[in-house]
């Protein structure tokens, strides 16, 4: 089932599993939160999507050389709060009302 | 750091002369960190720059609370050490160093003493014949930062951990694996044991034609030279018919639905009337009416096969993932003594997927790397390393038969010997 909606949950498991290692788990983890991101282009700010773009530009550059620890931190201590930050986050109650 | 370096050479010495004969040659790095200090070797954190202490219970957290002994993946910068050793009741804790120049560096910049002079710590390098002790913990930036001699350990240890969603992804239960099993239930029924190829095709020595790039380089001896039957893994069977060469028997295992077409469809198939199919029964049923010759139906113990095997009481087969799995397992039901492995590269040397002729044959890249024959790194992918390194457990358990490699350009195979001459 494709998630669309983005929560903190989220984000720190796809972030766990990369500094676990778990690589084949973890970069599916990492393509639903692209997805997730994805879904909500639209109602992103402009200013708040020029910095995810890059945060997530960082993501996918670690992910390429296979830098796990680099993407969880990104992940994790970037893209985390920025999502925070600006107010992007469903919280657990959005995501049961959607399933 | 010269006190690392003096505890080190007390309690290793021989380590520490590796440690710094590999300090000689390092990778380029650099010192990183924002909230944390870490190193930054080659494009790979070794640790996280924004929280190593909790990176590290993460990590530890895959040794069992009231585990008395526990091996460490990864050296790193000491944090998963620390974070195991603050347990009482752990006795014995095995540090692994994956990469020497990569420890030479942490050794420089960080402080370790701390755990390198706790006497329930054993400090080891990863050796090429390692198995994977349990349990562990691995520290993610060291793993991927392994050596060419660690690249085994490194991978099982990936492997360990990637088994429990491996196998949330094949379930028992999905439909349309079912369904194949229905609509081959007669063929199985009427279809002969694999047990019986022995009566024919029982031989000194056996060859196992996997689909890999460099098979081509062993046409002539497999024609003109061939020194006993030839088991193919379906995607070998064209490029081999088109070399001249007629396997004797034929292993498709793969539910997918472009097998046959891919494999079959368009071979001269009329040219393998006196050879024999060994399948799983969830392959296409295209694949059962075609073949002109014998069929064997066989299985793995994975559980979708249960009912199948309560049914039919019978031996099953080796499978981990890749089809050269149950051929190889009925290759040492065949082979008195000797298996030449012929194709089995599990990477892609020359750039290349697959064998020339074969359909899936493309040009490829991969992101991951295993060890040659050469001693070198070629490119290669996760599943590849998984299949390989299932592919040595199975051989290393089997001590009646002298296993060979017929070429070194492909992933080294532990405990082959590479082939000189033919057997």
């Amino acid at each position: 089932m494709t998630r669309t909606v983005l929560t903190k949950p989220m984000i720190c498991e796809a972030a766990a599993a990369f500094r676990m290692a778990r690589e084949a788990e973890a970069n599916e983890s990492l393509l639903a939160v692209v997805d997730a991101l994805g879904h909500r282009l639209r109602t992103i700010p402009a200013e708040i999507l020029a910095q995810l773009s890059l945060l997530m530009q960082k993501a996918l550059d670690a992910q390429q050389r296979q830098d796990l620890v680099g993407v969880a931190d990104t992940l994790e201590f970037e893209i985390l709060p920025a999502l925070q930050a600006g107010n992007l986050l469903a919280d657990r109650s959005d995501e049961k009302r959607r399933s | 750091m010269a006190e690392n370096f003096a505890v080190l050479s007390r309690r290793w010495p021989e380590l520490a002369e590796e440690i710094e004969k590999a300090a000689g040659n390092l990778p380029p790095f650099s010192l990183a960190g924002l909230t944390d200090t870490t190193l930054f070797v080659d494009g790979i954190h070794l640790a996280s720059a924004y929280d190593r202490a909790a990176e590290a219970r993460l990590q530890a957290g895959l040794v069992p609370e009231g585990s008395r002994r526990a091996h460490v993946y990864g050296m790193a910068l000491g944090d998963i050490q620390r974070e195991l050793l603050r347990r009482s009741e752990l006795r014995e804790l095995t540090v692994v160093i994956l990469n020497g120049a990569v420890a030479a560096l942490s050794l420089y910049f960080f402080d370790h003493r701390d755990w390198l002079d706790d006497p329930r710590v054993t400090l080891v390098s990863a050796g090429e014949a390692d198995p994977l002790h349990r349990p562990f913990a691995a520290a993610a930036g060291a793993l991927q930062l392994a050596e060419e001699r660690a690249a085994r350990l490194r991978d099982l240890v990936c492997l360990e951990l990637a088994t429990p969603f491996i196998r949330k992804r094949h379930r028992a239960d999905n439909p349309h694996l079912l369904q194949r099993l229905q609509a081959n239930a007669a063929c199985v029924a009427e279809d002969g044991r694999v047990e019986e190829l022995a009566a024919s095709l029982a031989s000194r020595t056996v060859v196992l034609a996997a689909a890999g790039p460099t098979l081509s380089d062993h046409y002539f001896w497999m024609k003109d030279h061939k020194p006993g039957p030839i088991i193919a893994v379906d995607a070998a069977l064209k490029p081999l018919l088109q070399a001249g060469i007629v396997p004797d028997v034929v292993v498709s295992i793969d539910g997918h639905a472009d097998v046959f077409d891919l494999f079959f469809a368009d071979a001269d198939l009329g040219l393998l009337k006196d050879s024999a199919l060994v399948y799983f029964p969830v392959v296409q049923n295209e694949t059962l009416r075609h073949w002109p010759g014998r069929r064997y139906a066989a299985w793995s113990k994975a559980p979708l096969y249960a009912p199948l095997d309560r049914q039919y009481r019978r031996p099953c087969l080796f499978s981990a993932g890749s089809v050269i799995h149950p051929a190889i397992d009925l290759a040492t039901g065949l082979s008195r003594e000797n298996i030449i492995l012929a194709g089995a590269d599990f990477s892609f040397p020359g750039g290349l997927s697959h064998v020339a002729g074969c359909r899936q044959s493309q040009p490829a890249q991969g992101s991951h790397w295993v060890v040659n024959g050469y001693g070198e790194r070629v490119a290669t992918i996760p599943n590849m390393k998984a299949y390989l390194r299932d592919l040595e457990t199975f051989i290393g358990t089997r001590n009646r038969h002298h296993f060979f490699n017929a070429g070194p350009k492909g992933a080294r195979i532990l405990h082959t010997t590479l082939l000189t001459e033919l057997p």
